[in-house]
């Protein structure tokens, strides 16, 4: 069984699923909550589907990009059950869970999944129909980003930054679907089908968030 | 255009008295960067400010526990210390930007770090008049206690507001 972790945008998600799709889910809209609820989150899903831990095969992971405070605990949950358990850790991106949502349900068009970065920006990745790679998600603010994706006509935009900035990208002619946050049920359809292309899981200690912060630096500590 | 405005205290109790007030023109998602030496007052003008925005109870310094938050009229306060910390990146992990919209940041030693902390609302500069290695200026009849905070802010209608709270101890503006 494949236990998927989504802590990536605002939820404390949770999936349990097989080669045959997800079988038990539960979500909760986790601002600050994410450290106290995803354990018992965990449990619970594992209990409702008369599994347990030893039944987990594989952790799907969302990776980011997000908001800092729930990837943190989601990062560092998943290595410590992939460590603890021997397993491997599928990592998939949020902007990737939140266009196959809408794939999934059977939207042919170009896509943008808009996660929201807060104080004004935004990550985002497009999507140029089902089944096409993104290219890598960017960091950008919500009036630059809907400036760029009028140009391509019909794209539907999903995700947290896309429900928050939803007057800025319909003043572009936009259109904003109900997908908010990305879905735990579809992070683990997305590991299964990965796994079952032949891809594998990256061992716990090689799990890495994806931030999109600035560039990093020495502090230039000339009075400390 | 550059634009100051300076203060002059005599007291720890006077710099937290400056805080405060100035704590009363802060608003939600402000980030504000305390700089000045060791010593020059960064976690006493913390302590003014805490309790401008009614925070109950004692804030001490997070040198070492990097961030402390309290509860505060605006959300809550977020007081920082990046002293310890030696790369942009450990700022950032921080996680300040999730925080902010949540309520006040406050950052000792925030002026190295501001690339990692986006935009900055106000800065805080405060320094000694007295003598001492770190005084950039020694007054004759300066006391040890004597501290001038000099604000900075980038936003015209926040430079007014901070020049309105500080109107009766201000020292003057550039």
């Amino acid at each position: 069984m494949l236990l998927g972790i989504e802590t990536a945008a605002g939820l404390v998600g949770v999936a349990l699923g097989d080669g045959g799709g997800p079988l038990a889910g539960v979500w909760l809209r986790g601002e600050r909550r994410h450290a106290e609820a995803l354990a018992p989150a965990i449990d619970h899903v594992l209990a409702q589907a008369g599994a347990s831990l030893a039944d987990v095969e594989a952790i799907a992971l969302d990776v980011g990009p997000g908001l800092f405070t729930g990837l943190r605990v989601g990062v560092a949950t998943a290595q410590g059950l992939a460590e603890g358990l021997g397993v491997g850790v599928v990592e998939v991106t949020s902007v990737d869970v939140l266009a196959r949502e809408v794939y999934d349900a059977g939207f042919e068009g170009p896509v943008a999944a808009v996660v929201d970065a807060r104080r004004t920006e935004v990550f985002a990745a497009r999507y140029g129909g089902p089944g096409t790679p993104s290219e890598p998600a960017v960091r950008d603010t919500p009036a630059a980003l809907a400036g760029k994706l009028a140009e391509l006509p019909g794209t539907l935009l999903v995700g947290t930054g896309a429900h928050r900035y939803r007057t800025v990208f319909a003043d572009a002619g936009l259109r904003v679907a109900a997908v908010r946050e990305p879905s735990p049920a579809v992070l683990v359809s997305i590991a299964a089908s990965r796994l079952a292309a032949g891809a594998r899981g990256v061992p716990a200690g090689s799990v890495r968030p994806v931030y999109l912060r600035a560039a990093d630096a020495r502090i230039n500590w000339v009075r400390r | 255009m550059a634009w100051s405005l300076s203060v002059r205290t005599a007291s720890p109790d006077a710099t937290r008295e400056v805080a405060a007030r100035l704590a009363g023109v802060a608003r939600r998602g402000d980030v504000i960067v305390l700089q000045g030496d060791l010593g020059a007052g960064k976690t006493t003008f913390a302590q003014g400010f805490a309790r401008g925005l009614g925070v109950a109870g004692p804030v001490t310094s997070p040198t070492f526990t990097l961030v402390r938050q309290y509860p505060c009229a605006l959300g809550q306060l977020v007081h920082v210390d990046v002293y310890r910390l030696d790369h942009l990146a450990e700022v950032a992990d921080l996680g300040l930007g999730d925080l902010v919209e949540d309520g006040v940041v406050l950052v000792e030693w925030g002026d190295v770090a501001r690339r990692a902390l986006g935009t900055v609302t106000f800065t805080v500069a405060i320094s000694r008049t007295h003598g001492g290695a770190s005084a950039r200026t020694c007054e004759p009849g300066a006391r040890d206690d004597d501290r001038v905070l000099t604000v900075r802010a980038d936003d015209e209608t926040r430079r007014a507001e901070v020049a309105a709270a500080l109107a009766s101890s201000t020292t003057g503006a550039a």
